[in-house]
């Protein structure tokens, strides 16, 4: 049976074919409009990706903001669910996960064999989340890339007080007329959204390794700031993007 | 039968304006569990909650509170400045937080009501305000109290130029620890797996009694009790859940629904309704007055305190709601910037975890649908948490 997890996300739908406990393929598209259509086109594309006979059972499972669009979905799961099977699947044992996604981030705490145990997330802010990232990317004129160059590269910070996603454009806009380097103004940014991600982290706490995963751990910046405020070593995935979608499929396998 | 309830919570308004028309009798509003409804009902008047005002845009509040204040209380308050209450004959308002014990100042300003005066002094003024004391045990604190019921009372009478005698203090004190019996086998009825009542379907049977007469509610209460005994239980297996917070009304209610449709069924819960109280009765053996203070002063409110150390009172209180519930996990709902739900959900939320094993999820409230729609997605992540 060819399992597919497909995560419906803010800006991004990710899917993971998983086959005998396996990853068979893997896929990411932007997200449109119609979620039902982007899922339904990814599935195709995982379906044409993934060795399966013709009367091979193939079963859905939906996750993430968007997964009750998903129509022809055999299951439904909780993104706090699909992060902590996949991160399980991945790293194995008990440990903390911080998933930062575009619309939104959640911590959530594990034990020895899986099961979650406690979770937290953002409420309605963009602040820790990729929509901030997004929003400095547009005033600065850069890609995400290269702000996270710009920032690793940085020797100083040019600090983003407000933790309000709105007011942090105009606190990013002042820094550029105080005349700080774009490489300090940008690592400014990161710190705000790091700082932002381990409220979350500590209201579900953290021992000795954090799993990081979901769009805004594409960011190396963060990833090593994470690991300077927490005081703890933090676990980047070669594919952060996915385990959301891995864990969803791992829910049926 | 259900809907009869659930029409007196949507039309309340309209319920209200219709029963003063019928009886010719006085409707007065009150916020909080401290009112003493037993006095106003021997009085003949309806007390009826005052609630927020759901989606309304906020018009005047604005003007006079700052935005980071209860929006609950921010809503109520916009509700009575746009003449949303302007059918009630009197408002009462007690200190049950900061904030509330400010409204009594902001209903008068906002919406002044000009009664009949005596030298230019009010018989009985329009918004009337009890001090209730913050420590409900101790020397001085019953007498304390009773003076201020007994003011209140003096107000009351000269409002419905009448005398308030103890026989009518009694009679009032008989329907409502009928109430109280009543509701306690509503709740008795949750404890029971499989379930035959709904949380959502014992929380407006519930919101309902804060806004008719107790006579009334007893009456169809008992019958709808007898026709409960008789359905068939819920269906499925739904994951039992304790529900704690503030500003729950007919609006944020919905939480009820959002937990049903999530796969779960709250069985207990403590949220400054009508639960605070109706867990126990009205002492018969003591003078009605007497007896309706020493009950104001045993409710459950977290602004609240006994002569011991605050938070542990309130778990072992909390322990008590969900005794023989078998509950699996605690939801928190909590108004943004209620510092009383706040300041003890530290502690509660480790008693549960340390000594009772239960987990808790933790919601605020901006007492919008927002804070609605954002709770879907943390709700069925806790149930799944549950479940597995």
């Amino acid at each position: 049976m060819l399992i597919v997890g497909i995560d419906v996300g803010q800006h991004g739908i990710k899917a993971v074919g998983v086959k005998d406990s396996a990853i068979a393929s893997q896929e990411v598209l932007q997200s449109g409009s119609e979620a039902n259509v982007g899922a339904g086109e990814i599935l195709e594309r995982i379906l044409a990706q993934s060795p399966h006979s013709d009367n091979e059972a193939v079963k859905v499972v939906a996750t993430g903001l968007g997964r009750k669009e998903v129509s022809f979905a055999d299951l439904r799961r909780t993104q706090e669910h699909c992060v902590a099977k996949g991160a399980h699947f991945l790293m194995g044992g008990a440990c903390t996960i911080l998933d930062a996604g575009a619309g939104g981030c959640r911590a959530v705490r594990i034990g020895p064999t899986g099961k979650v145990l406690e979770f937290s997330g953002n409420s309605k802010c963009a602040c820790g989340t990729g929509s901030f990232f997004t929003t400095a990317c547009e005033v600065l004129q850069i890609g995400m890339d290269r702000l996270d160059e710009l920032a690793l590269q940085a020797e100083g910070l040019a600090g983003v007080s407000t933790t309000c996603a709105v007011f942090a454009e105009s606190a990013i806009i002042s820094n550029v007329h105080r005349g700080f380097g774009l490489g300090d103004i940008c690592a400014g940014i990161c710190d705000s959204v790091t700082t932002r991600l381990t409220d979350v982290v500590h209201r579900v706490g953290v021992e000795e390794e954090l799993f990081f995963c979901g769009g805004v751990a594409l960011m190396r910046t963060v990833g090593k700031m994470l690991e300077a405020q927490l005081g703890v070593k933090v676990h980047v995935p070669e594919a952060p993007l996915l385990v959301a979608a891995l864990g969803a499929a791992l829910s049926l396998a | 039968m259900a809907s009869f309830f659930q029409e007196w919570v949507e039309y309340r308004h309209e319920k209200v304006r219709q029963w003063k028309e019928d009886t010719g009798g006085k409707a007065y509003g009150y916020l909080c569990c401290m009112t003493p409804e037993e006095i106003l009902y021997a009085a003949g008047v309806l007390p009826a909650k005052v609630m927020g005002a759901g989606e309304a845009p906020q018009e005047i509040v604005d003007k006079h509170l700052v935005r980071y204040a209860c929006p609950y209380v921010r809503s109520m308050l916009d509700a009575a400045g746009r003449g949303e209450y302007s059918y009630l004959d009197s408002v009462v308002v007690c200190n049950s937080c900061d904030i509330m014990s400010r409204v009594e100042y902001y209903w008068r300003t906002m919406k002044p009501h000009p009664k009949s005066t005596i030298l230019g002094v009010e018989l009985s003024p329009y918004v009337l305000y009890i001090k209730s004391p913050e420590k409900i045990s101790g020397p001085g604190v019953h007498e304390y109290l009773r003076s201020e019921f007994r003011i209140f009372k003096q107000h009351l009478e000269r409002d419905t130029k009448q005398v308030i005698t103890d026989d009518m203090l009694e009679s009032a004190i008989s329907v409502y620890n009928e109430h109280y019996d009543l509701m306690r086998k509503l709740h008795d009825l949750r404890k029971e797996e499989p379930l035959k009542v709904s949380g959502s379907e014992a929380f407006v049977i519930e919101l309902s009694s804060l806004l008719m007469r107790k006579d009334l509610h007893n009456q169809k209460l008992a019958a709808h009790l007898k026709n409960i005994e008789t359905r068939e239980p819920l269906s499925g297996n739904p994951v039992r859940l304790f529900l704690s917070g503030g500003g729950v009304d007919h609006f944020t209610g919905q939480i009820y629904t959002v937990i049903e449709e999530a796969g779960g069924q709250v069985v207990a819960e403590d949220i400054g309704v009508g639960s605070s109280w109706f867990g126990h009765g009205i002492d018969t053996d003591k003078p009605p007055m007497d007896a309706i203070v020493a009950h104001r002063l045993d409710v459950h409110c977290p602004h609240t305190m006994t002569s011991e150390r605050h938070p542990r009172e309130r778990f072992e209180y909390v322990k008590s709601k969900i005794k023989d519930a078998n509950v699996k996990g605690a939801v928190f709902f909590v108004p943004m910037y209620c510092e009383c739900r706040n300041l003890e959900y530290p502690f509660i939320k480790e008693g549960l975890r340390d000594e009772l094993g239960i987990p808790t999820l933790y919601l605020d409230s901006d007492y919008s649908q927002g804070s609605l729609d954002e709770a879907v997605s943390k709700i069925e992540a806790f149930i799944e948490m549950l479940e597995e």
